[in-house]
């Protein structure tokens, strides 16, 4: 698993033959890959709940802070508009960022287990 | 106001710069909560090799999860947490790698490539911020674009050695996994 410019691709073998990407719009279905192995099918499994909502809370957390941005730079705003903005921003930004930090580390996990399976 | 966007950026960033995408609170299950894996007693009998290869791949084998800007390392199927890595942390995983040659090749292209990124990032970082304090305080000064626009490439640029050098950490895992009971 390898990170390159915001996707992630997965490598196999020691030649590090690519597999597929995971990016914020595609991505191949890693439970299919991994299938051979019960717990990493699993952890993919969970990967892919998490995964998707994770990516469009982030995204909704910068556009909400975009959206602040701009409302701040009307004169005479409710200070409440744009407190609410960087409150819905910074939370949404910081719980998807959450959702994403674990469907990356149940993709590590199984990887973990489908490699340990391979050994079978 | 601009400082708290600012504050809100940072966060954002400091979610994205982390090694999520190398690799938190755990909402999910751990290798030892996954579904129990087949057992020693499951492995068909006639493959002893293959059966000690599993078990020290069990209680050995590596991986890292993302913590938030860190990565916990972690050994066999419990998740013992071994080491820590991060922004200027310096665990030697170079030394806990140390049984294969190629793991420890990556470990230490990590290594290099995790103080860059944190340096060039946190420079990137502090710049930034100047430049964000300076555009609150005078909108007409000139060195306030040239600083926020100079300390978000340093971000990126940092950013992009952290990703360089989790995906060594991956490999170099990978590495010495693969390298087990050989």
């Amino acid at each position: 698993m390898e990170g390159r410019f915001g996707d992630i691709q997965i490598v196999r073998g020691a030649e590090g033959t690519i597999l597929g990407k995971i990016g914020i719009f595609r991505g191949i279905d890693v439970a299919q890959l991994v299938a051979s192995s019960e717990p990493a099918t699993v952890e993919a499994r969970q990967f892919a709940r998490d995964y998707r909502p994770g990516t469009l809370l982030v995204a909704l957390g910068l556009a909400t802070l975009g959206a602040y941005y701009g409302v701040s730079q009307i004169h005479d705003v409710n200070r409440l508009i744009t407190t609410g903005l960087v409150i819905a921003g910074t939370g949404s930004l910081v719980y998807g960022g959450g959702r994403l930090q674990n469907a990356y580390n149940a993709l590590a996990r199984s990887l973990w287990w489908y490699n340990r399976d391979l050994r079978h | 106001m601009k400082s708290r966007l600012f504050a809100a950026l940072l966060v954002g960033a400091s979610t994205f710069a982390g090694p999520s995408y190398a690799q938190a609170t755990r909402h999910g299950t751990s290798p030892a909560a996954a579904p129990k894996e087949p057992s020693p007693v499951a492995v068909p009998s006639g493959k002893p090799a293959a059966e000690d290869s599993t078990r020290f791949y069990d209680s050995q084998a590596l991986r890292f999860e993302s913590r938030w800007g860190s990565a916990d390392i972690k050994r066999g199927v419990d998740g013992t947490v071994v080491g820590r890595v991060g922004w200027f942390r310096g665990f030697d995983v170079a030394a806990l790698v140390a049984a294969s040659p190629r793991a420890v090749a990556e470990a230490r292209r990590f290594h290099t490539e995790n103080f860059r990124g944190s340096l060039v990032g946190s420079a990137g970082v502090v710049t930034f911020l100047t430049g964000i304090v300076v555009a609150s305080n005078s909108s007409n000064n000139a060195a306030s674009p040239i600083l926020i626009i100079a300390g978000a490439g340093g971000i990126a640029w940092g950013a992009h050695h952290l990703q360089v050098g989790y995906s060594a950490l991956s490999r170099a895992f990978w590495w010495y996994n693969r390298d087990l009971s050989r």
